[in-house]
């Protein structure tokens, strides 16, 4: 505005430049911001004010069943003071983070190995990947019935059948201490690699062939050009589905859930949290923590972006 | 053809059937327990057999499927399924690309705030939002009602995402000429943009469809114990037939994997049916 009134000055004394209505002036951005309106508004409501509601009634005592008699009351901290001796907590971080560590191995180097194997086809890429991807699409409740129809505690279960061929007396797979979480991680970790996989592609994909061509005048050896070329250039997005796996290991929920309900062996840090928040209403308690969940998500987050900056560069 | 050139055709054809085998045992491996499963839902009640693992029925019937669809009221749940995941999609999907073309294509001040303010959303983790979106729903007095299931997550930050990305490669020339034939800006993206976007937008309707038949966890939340709008997922999550008062009656199991065959296969149809657009997915919204 003060630019145009002063350009309008310099151009002659008596100009008329700043005549224009406020609509006029800012026609852009009121076009821009009617468009913008709702979806605005709506994420305004469920995510800005849900995280800052979340965080205010982690440092209450907001509980559903008594909120009405006694109110919402700051409390100091003592939740977040009280989770840090909260054995439930630590035991669900326990489990937390051994299904994260299983699967962050598990899923990555068989995800990068179908990367590498399906690239090195000259044909029949596409179908490999295909073959290979549908399970990303199977639901977290088809999933659990599979589950429990393969880990039955009966003589006649799936799995029991196979360690009856070792002459192995039948398992209460999904109950027992030693066997819970391991029933649970057995499927996912040597199938779940599809969607790890597909973004590995997608970076040996995006790795010019130059760096290749020229290799090869050096070395013939495949697993060479795997160390020396693949593996160094594709460090981000290795990166990326280290980081990616811990984000959604540590928030495990559905197969504690829905196939072992009630096992302290298999209850997650998030599934405690559930239970918190929605069969026991304490809101302010289960809101820290969420909120401590995030913390640790957040701060390896930066580390992460902290060990990018190192990465190699051949450039 | 000399001999190190004899061996060495013979090393890559090695290493040729080496790879083709390893992935081929994979994709066995993958589709192992849904085989499993799949056999043991076809397994007539008399057929049902204890003690060993069915490779191949013995003999094909659909009888279970029959029971296990009405048993299961899984009519009811593929209609709500079925209107959860279309109207979902269907308003997600135009939010987003009128969300996308602003803030790709139209220069106004606060542009980067705004794209930001979105983005931002990715830090946020779902379980601080699964809780206070509850009380919110409550508060709104829409808990056990079938809006709740479709409306928080209807700004969708991956869409908006996706599509901003994909529409880099329109020319803004387009848009300009179509401007100064005085077309206003809903003509624009719905007759202009949208048509050239269309692989972006069908790659995420696709995407967000299928994710949507598969949700379990906010529906089951907000609509509680009312039965009457559980969808598909909730409906499996339900089923458990009970024969000769035995929950872990061999023909039980037989009778819940025809349920989860049926939740299982519409999205296995989608798939195959578009598949390009899931492996595209990835590529567009350049997670690499």
């Amino acid at each position: 505005m003060r630019k145009t009134a002063k350009k309008g000055a310099a151009l002659s004394a008596d100009a008329v430049p700043a005549k224009k209505s406020f609509l006029q002036r800012n026609r852009k951005e009121i076009v821009a911001y009617a468009l913008l309106a709702f979806p605005l508004i709506w994420f305004t409501i469920f995510f800005v004010v849900g995280f800052v509601r979340g965080f205010i009634y982690s440092l209450t005592d907001y509980d559903l069943r008594f909120s009405e008699l006694r109110g919402i009351n700051f409390n100091n901290f003592k939740n977040y003071i009280d989770l840090f001796t909260d054995s439930r907590v630590w035991n669900g971080l326990k489990v937390s983070v051994i299904w994260t560590a299983v699967m962050l191995v598990g899923n990555n180097v068989l995800g990068l190995l179908m990367a590498v194997l399906i690239n090195s086809l000259h044909r029949g890429k596409g179908g490999f990947l295909a073959a290979l991807y549908w399970p990303t699409l199977v639901s977290a409740a088809v999933s659990t019935q599979i589950t429990l129809y393969f880990f039955r505690p009966t003589a006649d279960g799936v799995m029991n059948i196979v360690i009856g061929l070792f002459g192995h007396e039948p398992i209460a797979w999904l109950e027992t201490e030693d066997t819970a979480l391991l029933s649970l991680m057995l499927q996912p970790f040597f199938l779940g690699f599809s969607m790890k996989m597909m973004i590995y592609y997608a970076g040996i994909k995006g790795i010019p062939r130059l760096y290749y061509e020229s290799a090869s005048l050096e070395t013939n050896s495949r697993w060479h050009l795997f160390w020396y070329i693949t593996l160094p250039l594709l460090a981000p997005v290795v990166f990326l589905n280290v980081i990616l796996s811990v984000i959604d290991g540590l928030k495990v929920l559905a197969p504690m859930q829905l196939i072992t309900p009630d096992n302290p062996y298999t209850e997650s840090l998030v599934y405690y949290l559930y239970g918190e928040a929605f069969t026991k209403t304490k809101i302010g308690y289960a809101s820290a923590i969420a909120f401590f969940l995030f913390a640790i998500i957040m701060l390896l987050t930066i580390l992460q972006n902290f060990a990018k900056k190192k990465e190699v560069s051949y450039e | 053809m000399n001999k190190e050139e004899k061996s060495l055709t013979f090393g890559r054809r090695l290493r040729f059937g080496v790879t083709v085998a390893v992935l081929l045992l994979f994709v066995i491996l993958q589709i192992l327990p849904f085989w499993l499963s799949l056999v043991q839902s076809l397994q007539p009640r008399d057929f049902v057999v204890m003690n060993t693992i069915e490779f191949w029925p013995q003999s094909f019937s659909i009888g279970n499927y029959v029971i296990a669809w009405r048993d299961a009221d899984l009519e009811l749940g593929y209609l709500w399924s079925l209107i959860y995941s279309s109207f979902f999609t269907a308003v997600t999907a135009v939010i987003c690309l009128i969300t996308a073309y602003v803030l790709e294509k139209k220069e106004f001040k606060g542009r980067n705030f705004v794209f930001m303010f979105f983005m931002s959303a990715l830090m946020v983790p779902g379980e601080i939002l699964l809780i206070t979106n509850y009380l919110l729903i409550t508060e709104l007095g829409l808990l056990k009602s079938p809006f709740a299931v479709v409306m928080p997550g209807l700004v969708s930050v991956f869409g908006i995402f996706l599509m901003k990305q994909f529409m880099h490669s329109v020319p803004d020339s387009v848009i300009e000429s179509s401007r100064l034939d005085g077309a206003n800006e809903f003509v624009i993206i719905f007759r202009i943009v949208f048509p050239l976007a269309m692989p972006a937008v069908a790659t995420y309707c696709i995407m967000t469809f299928t994710a949507q038949w598969n949700e379990y966890l906010w529906p089951q939340l907000v609509l509680s114990d009312n039965e009457s709008f559980y969808n598909v997922q909730l409906r499996l999550l339900l089923y458990r037939p009970i024969i000769d008062g035995n929950i872990s009656h061999p023909y039980a199991y037989a009778l819940r994997m025809a349920a989860t065959m049926l939740t299982l296969i519409p999205v296995l149809v989608v798939y195959f049916i578009f598949q390009k657009h899931f492996t595209e997915g990835i590529s567009i919204s350049g997670l690499k």
